[in-house]
């Protein structure tokens, strides 16, 4: 099994009209064991910023606390708050000063910034980051059953609601199907006003 | 340290010969109350390169089962040669009957199970219409594990296409599907799609595969199978 797959998980974003969602599975394991139910792979980075990161536990964790030490001093000397797109090449940055030595984790990162215009991208473990103008972006172990859910179901200018009823099905029919992630799933809308949270139920918890 | 024998580098440096080649493509079967539709993709194509648009992954068993498989383009096409022959011999000697889907399911099992250990890599999809009118469709894994569905793909498009087809056709809760409990009325058919709903089901899960998937491409041949017979029809989707 891949590093990448070795401990499970999976992250999709979309944008909609002025508004941004990003949906996580729970399960961290170990192999085909199951460790914990209740591990989100999404941290809240800003008021309007979230940022999810897959691969193994281990360096997302690293990953996203050096990331939020990053935020924070970068909060402090600008006296702002960081943009996504600003996010991004921070994250890339981070990740290609490890070039020779990765860390096994993809970060995505979702938000709005100041003009309330949505922004998702993604990049692989080295840095390398996806289209500025993509329409979603998904990273984990069910990736491509993900990618196929959110090309059928995916339409432009979608209000928030609309926006997480289909990254609600996008996300819980590819988590059924696979085995290395799911046991639960969170959604974070991301509109004007914030960052609202709603824990999906009534997925498969296998 | 002593000399390695040349065969030795060899042998840890260069790949063996594989009797085996991917040929790429998708297949889709979806089984409702007095339909079954088969559909496929017409790329054949090795490694990066395209090889063919226009070649059949289908082919027709008898006037209510038809077989799509996904894999290597030289043991499909043995395989639906070995399949048609055994039907023609199976209706010179039954008076010209024809068997069940049912039949042909268990039959085309046990002839992968048969190359147990040499499999036919082909990733098999049987589809039809039963004489209760209950469509089915039999996926197969490459040696011969096989389960009645209303719903499968088989093929380079799989994890895109499968999730897609459980949202529309798979409940909340996985409950399995027994084409002999729905044939004696003890339970009703888990596919309430009909059959023009179940064709654009699966436009929808073609398009989507052909933009991320690099070997789903060109066009699709369907076949729609019901009581009166089998209906062909095709659609494009991108040929890059």
């Amino acid at each position: 099994m891949s590093i990448f797959h070795h401990n499970g998980g999976a992250v999709c974003a979309m944008i909609g009209k002025e508004c941004a969602a990003i949906a996580t599975d729970h399960r961290l394991g170990v192999g085909f064991q199951l460790i914990s139910c209740q591990r989100p792979k999404v941290y809240q980075m800003g008021p309007k910023v979230c940022v999810g990161v897959t691969g193994l536990s281990t360096d997302a964790q690293t990953v996203y606390e050096k990331l939020k030490f990053r935020i924070k001093m970068y909060t402090l000397r600008e006296d702002r708050e960081i943009s996504p797109k600003a996010l991004t090449a921070m994250a890339s940055a981070m990740a290609y000063e490890r070039r020779f030595g990765p860390y096994f984790s993809a970060p995505v990162i979702c938000g709005l910034n100041d003009k309330n215009e949505p922004y998702v991208n993604g990049m692989d473990s080295l840095g390398a980051r996806g289209d500025e103008n993509a329409p979603f972006i998904v990273d984990g172990t069910c990736d491509e059953s993900l990618m196929g859910m959110c090309e059928a179901l995916w339409k432009p200018d979608m209000n928030p609601d609309e926006l997480a009823a289909v990254l609600e099905k996008c996300m819980a029919n590819s988590l059924n199907r696979d085995c290395l992630s799911g046991w639960g799933m969170t959604i974070y809308v991301i509109t004007k006003d914030g960052v609202s949270t709603r824990e999906v139920q009534g997925t498969r918890m296998d | 340290p002593r000399q390695l024998e040349h065969s030795e580098t060899e042998r840890n440096t260069m790949s063996r010969w594989s009797p085996y080649q991917d040929n790429g493509g998708s297949c889709i079967g979806i089984g409702g109350k007095g339909y079954a539709i088969i559909a496929a993709d017409t790329r054949l194509s090795s490694g990066f390169t395209v090889l063919s648009r226009n070649q059949t992954k289908i082919a027709k068993l008898t006037d209510t089962c038809v077989i799509g498989s996904a894999g290597m383009a030289a043991d499909r096409a043995s395989l639906h040669k070995n399949l048609d022959t055994r039907l023609q011999w199976y209706s010179y000697q039954n008076n010209g009957a024809q068997p069940s889907v049912h039949g042909i399911s268990r039959m085309l099992s046990n002839t992968l199970y048969y190359r147990r250990f040499f499999p036919i890599y082909a990733f098999n999809i049987v589809a039809g219409v039963d004489s209760n009118d209950i469509g089915v469709v039999y996926s197969y894994d490459a040696i011969g594990c096989v389960e009645p569905l209303t719903h499968s793909a088989a093929g380079s498009g799989t994890a895109l296409m499968d999730p897609l087809l459980d949202s529309e056709l798979r409940g909340k809760y996985y409950k399995a599907f027994f084409p002999d409990q729905v044939s004696s009325g003890q339970e009703p058919h888990p596919n309430n799609l009909t059959k023009d709903e179940a064709l654009e089901l699966i436009k929808k899960c073609f398009k989507a595969a052909s933009e991320r998937d690099i070997y789903t491409g060109d066009t699709v041949e369907v076949k729609i199978i019901t009581k009166e017979g089998i209906e062909n029809t095709s659609f494009d989707i991108r040929a890059d």
